[in-house]
């Protein structure tokens, strides 16, 4: 299968208290189309510096990470958002909507800066919001949603311009556990349907499970890396 | 307690750009409060003092008002009153040669140890056993300074028909009868030589009295029932005569809009640091600290912010004081030293304004900050966007009507009317901006909905419902516009003294009693035209505003209209006063201001030279209005009054006279000047050329539009500071929405246009409502400026305008540039976590 996203001993280290400290220590890692991987791991050992380098947002120390075959460290800022609006959906840990907007202008903002019209995707934000629960509350700004409402929000953004890619950090963590359920049943169903890959942090085994390969970290290593066997009916 | 303190002070260290600008702030604030309140004082001590200086001690000046001037001590009936001080002195006029310049002298014939006395000398050198006696005479040491004389030296005068020989015997400091040497040189000698001169025997023409302040209106009143022929002027009613009051009330204006400048900055950025504090205050209370604990602790950082400001700011005013007052002494060439004091009530105001205002203004922020649930301080929900209530904009249109409304009530043009609704426009403009500001943005997103690009849209909805952007939109159009206002202030006043009087004589003859003995001016050498003018001053008072009315008795108006081009008489206003012997001609502004018709009547009171009612008793004259004129040309306060000349001699008394001349073409009008003076050669008279009186109101003017200048550059340096620590702080603010835009879909560049959008579009805004807001104050100030008494057509000021617009500008660019190289900068990780 296509290999979609693969780093070679990628490193990441931060300046603390004039301490360098690294935090995520030479990681080589293939992700091939259609795969849904989980990564868990404890708190703190890395988990969503890496999901950043990977989506272009934060760079490497050193090593190299390709997107397609390409080198990001080769591109250029605009190239890289290009990449991040196209073929990249970041769902983050702390959902990150722009606040002054409203739950639908943040869905379609990769779209507008894309240089699309709003107007020609109604269609597709109707659909969208649909899954994700919120049609009732398009014109609702951030404030007036709940945590678990504004993580089904970047969900929808993230899915709006039909990625190639799906990197989420904790994507359920803040949602109770039959939205979360929904959530992760989408994910499959993207995954399945329209050959997604998706790479998300979890902390919950049964969110991990929908995914068809577990990645451990531990301490900026790859503790371990299993395909899941799948008993999971759906 | 003890760490919210402490992380407040490393929140002082840490934001030093932040904590400077509020420290400047206030202490710039409290600085022109201090130094705007102080002023007044002291221009008007230093007046006095130059006062003193020419008159010493003395409180009442008396010279004789009859065709011969010249009287003997004992003709004036003294009350019993005790007299401290007594000069009675002889004046007349010479030529002198000294070194191939022709001076003029104005001998001054006293008694040199009584004059000493009461200060009208200062005797600084003298020879050995000087006595003021024949042939002995005292200059100053001006003069001795100025053309190089020495005790000893001797000096020729020619008073016409006899030629006198003098030897400097004394030098006196520049005072008293030395005071006004601007174009003559004065030299005082003997009381018997000057009569020798003048051929007679112990005659006096003017006599200076020192009486008890306490017994002053009683000694005037007695000496005027006493001694009727003679010209009774009470000095200190002169020293409170000057006009000072314009100055006063457009300085306190402009004090007025730098404590709103200052006070709205400060306003802004106690905001912005509330909203700052935010994170911690969350966190202090979720770990269980009282709201009044957290009230207490900010309130205490404002606190400080003012107390510090403040101190540096009053001792700054106090440093900067005398400079500053001796930039406003219009007397300096006359010697007059600049009388600094420091009134303890002005530093107790500022100090008070400066340590407190800013702690008051944060109370009510932290107010609303405490008023918001618990639950959203803690999680510190970034609130950046903007709430659209309906209430600022009602409020807005109220005070809009409110402003318009007083504006149309206020035909009187009182003052206070005036400002108030000039404030409620001025509230209006400020509350309906961020709709303004919607308004604008949401037209613009539908307009350009199919064909504006992503970053362009979302631009234009930032201005709308950014909070931040549109903060920075509201911040720079106040400043603006206020700064609009003491400009367009300053430009009105401009406009009074250089554009509106129009230069209808050269030489005017003034300080006269009687026009009679100068009739025959028109005789001499290079007169072309003379007209005398019978002047006296009468107040009306009509509703609850009074007017002060110039009142011209006119014996042939054709004359007197074909003299005087600054005078427009309308339609048949000259037959009509020809016609009616109570008649009066007003310009059409008074008739227009206190809605009078032609065929109404008018009470006038004259009053006398020390501005109080003529003969000390009510004497209203009740004269018809006959007849409207355009008189802004010949006196700029529109106040001129015309009336019969037999009905003036009747009803009222000449005190405000004066001849007016024009020269041939091509005149030498400095000797013109010297010729009169030779003419008239014992006579009191003041005589200047128009530039000469326009030099003198321009000197005042124009120490006030440099007082308005300079506030305004102030101002201008508050709303920069203010404006730029917005803008630099709305970037630190919008880190995270950066982080997040550029997280999801967008490259740095794409930022920077989104930036680039709002910086135009806030431009474009503050240009058009600038434009529009001071276009409606432009309205509603006449009636403020008219009450200050500029009644002038004034325009928009536009050059002010356009500078306004220029700094704006260049404002914008310099923060985008910085802001922009900080996008390129900026770390996204670490904003995209929490703050
Ligand atoms: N900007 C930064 N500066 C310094 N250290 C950082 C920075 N960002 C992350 N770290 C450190 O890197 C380590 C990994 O952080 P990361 O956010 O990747 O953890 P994580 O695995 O996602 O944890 P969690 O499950 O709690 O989200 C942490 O120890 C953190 O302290
Ligand atoms: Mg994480």
């Amino acid at each position: 299968m296509e290999q979609v996203i693969r780093t070679e001993h990628l490193r990441k280290s931060f300046q603390n208290g004039g301490k360098e400290v690294e935090v995520i220590k030479g990681i080589d890692l293939e992700i091939h189309e259609g795969e849904f991987v989980s990564i868990m791991g404890p708190s703190g050992c890395g988990k969503s510096t890496l999901l950043y380098m990977l989506g272009g947002i934060d760079s490497p120390t050193s090593g190299q990470v390709f997107i397609h075959h390409e080198d990001m460290n080769r591109m250029k800022d605009k190239q890289k958002s290009k990449l991040r609006r196209k073929q990249i959906g970041f769902v983050f840990q702390f959902y990150n909507l722009v606040q002054n907007l409203s739950v639908a202008e943040n869905i379609l903002l990769p779209l507008t800066m894309d240089g699309k019209k709003a107007k020609d995707y109604q269609h597709e934000l109707d659909d969208i919001l649909q899954t994700v629960g919120l049609l009732e509350r398009k014109n609702f700004t951030p404030r007036e949603l709940s945590g678990g409402q504004q993580q089904r929000v970047a969900i929808a953004r993230a899915l709006i311009m039909n990625p190639k890619i799906i990197l989420a950090d904790e994507p359920i963590g803040n949602l109770d556990s039959k939205s979360g359920q929904d959530i992760m049943q989408l994910f499959k169903t993207i995954n399945k349907e329209k050959k997604i890959t998706i790479l998300q942090v979890t902390h919950a085994q049964d969110a991990a499970e929908y995914g068809t390969r577990i990645i451990q970290m531990l301490d900026g290593f790859i503790h371990s890396d299993k395909k899941v066997a799948h008993t999971s009916v759906e | 307690m003890k760490s919210v303190i402490k992380h407040i002070v490393i929140n002082l260290f840490e934001k030093k750009f932040r904590t400077f600008i509020v420290l400047l702030t206030v202490c710039l604030s409290t600085l022109v409060v201090f130094i705007g309140l102080s002023l007044n004082g002291i221009i008007k001590d230093t007046y006095a003092s130059m006062l003193k200086g020419a008159y010493g001690d003395t409180n009442i000046i008396m010279s004789k008002s009859s065709d011969n001037p010249l009287y003997e001590k004992h003709d004036i009936v003294l009350p019993d009153i005790p007299i401290e001080t007594r000069n009675d002195m002889l004046f007349t006029q010479g030529k002198t040669t000294i070194k191939d310049k022709k001076i003029d002298v104005i001998l001054v014939g006293l008694d040199a140890i009584d004059a000493e006395a009461s200060g009208l000398l200062n005797k600084t050198q003298q020879m050995d056993g000087f006595k003021l006696q024949q042939n002995r005479a005292m200059i100053s040491n001006n003069t001795a300074a100025k053309y190089d004389l020495q005790l000893g030296d001797p000096i020729s005068i020619d008073t016409g028909e006899e030629k006198w020989k003098f030897i400097v015997g004394a030098i006196s400091k520049t005072q008293g009868v030395f005071f006004s040497e601007v174009d003559a040189i004065s030299l005082a000698v003997s009381q018997e030589q000057v009569n020798n001169i003048l051929d007679t025997t112990d005659k006096v023409n003017t006599s200076y009295l020192t009486v008890p302040e306490n017994k002053l209106s009683e000694a005037i009143q007695f000496l005027k029932t006493n001694n009727a022929d003679f010209h009774i002027q009470n000095q200190s009613t002169a020293a409170n005569a000057h006009d000072g009051d314009t100055f006063e009330t457009t300085m306190i204006l402009a004090i007025l809009t730098i404590v709103l400048i200052s006070s709205y900055i400060i306003f802004s950025l106690a905001k912005l640091i509330v909203v700052e504090r935010m994170p911690v205050v969350g966190t202090f209370r979720s770990i269980g600290a009282s709201k009044k604990l957290i009230h207490f602790i900010l309130t205490l950082e404002f606190l400080f912010y003012g107390l510090i400001g403040s101190i540096i700011g009053f001792t700054a005013g106090m440093l900067l004081l005398p400079y500053v007052a001796d930039l406003f002494n219009a007397y300096k060439d006359l010697g007059v030293e600049t009388e600094v004091s420091y009134s303890f009530t002005y530093i107790c105001i500022a100090f008070l304004f400066g340590a407190l205002f800013p702690a008051v203004i944060s109370h009510f922020q932290i107010s609303r900050l405490n008023k918001r649930p618990l639950k959203e301080i803690i999680l510190n929900t970034q609130q950046t966007s903007q709430k659209h209530s309906i209430i600022p904009y009602i409020l807005g249109l109220i005070l809009l009507i409110t402003a318009f409304g007083l504006y149309g009530i206020n035909q009187k043009d009182d003052l206070l009317l005036g400002i108030l609704s000039i404030l409620c426009l001025f509230i209006s403009i400020v509350l309906w901006m961020p709709g303004f500001l919607n308004l604008v943005s949401k037209g613009l997103n539908r307009l350009f909905q199919s064909i504006g690009s992503g970053e362009f849209l979302l631009g234009v909805k930032n201005l709308g419902n950014n909070k931040i952007a549109s903060n920075n939109s509201n911040m720079i159009i106040v400043v603006f516009i206020l700064l609009m206002l003491v400009g367009m202030i300053a430009d009105g006043i401009d406009q009074y003294l250089h554009k509106s009087l129009v230069k209808d004589y050269d030489i005017a003859i003034t300080d006269i009693q009687d026009v009679k003995p100068y009739e025959n001016v028109d005789e001499l050498d290079n007169v072309s035209d003379a007209y005398a003018q019978h002047v006296n001053i009468a107040e009306t008072v009509i509703g609850n505003q009074s007017e002060s009315f110039g009142v011209i008795g006119v014996d042939d108006l054709e004359a007197f209209d074909s003299f005087y081009s600054g005078i427009t008489l309308q339609q048949d206003a000259k037959e009509q006063l020809n016609k009616t012997d109570n008649g009066i001609i007003l310009d059409e502004y008074q008739l227009e201001r206190f809605n009078l018709q032609i065929g109404d009547e008018i009470v006038l009171q004259p009053l006398d030279q020390n501005l109080e009612p003529m003969d000390g008793k009510d004497t209203k004259v009740t004269a018809a209005i006959v007849g409207s004129m355009e008189s802004l040309g010949f006196s700029q306060n529109r106040a001129t009054a015309l009336v019969n000349l037999n009905y003036f001699h009747d009803h009222f008394m000449e005190t405000m006279s004066q001849i007016n001349l024009k020269a041939i073409p091509d005149a030498d009008l400095e000797q013109l000047k010297q010729d009169i003076r030779y003419h008239y050669p014992d006579s009191d008279m003041s005589v200047h050329t128009f530039d000469d009186i326009l030099e003198t109101q321009k000197s005042t003017i124009d120490s006030l539009i440099l007082g308005m200048t300079i506030i305004v550059l102030l101002g201008l340096l508050i709303g920069i500071l203010g404006i730029s620590n917005n803008l630099l702080v709305s970037f630190i603010q919008r880190k995270k929405e950066y982080a997040v835009l550029y997280s999801v879909c967008m490259s740095r560049g794409q930022l920077v246009k989104v930036l680039l959008v709002e910086t135009c579009l806030t431009f474009i805004s503050v240009v058009v409502i600038g434009f529009a807001g001071s276009m409606a104050m432009n309205v509603i100030m006449v009636r403020l400026l008219y009450a200050i008494g500029l009644r002038i057509d004034f325009q928009f000021n536009s050059s002010l305008f356009f500078i306004l617009t220029a700094v704006v500008f260049i404002l914008l660019l310099l923060s985008i540039l910085s802001i922009i190289r900080k996008i390129y900068r900026m770390n996204i990780i670490e904003n995209l976590r929490f703050e």
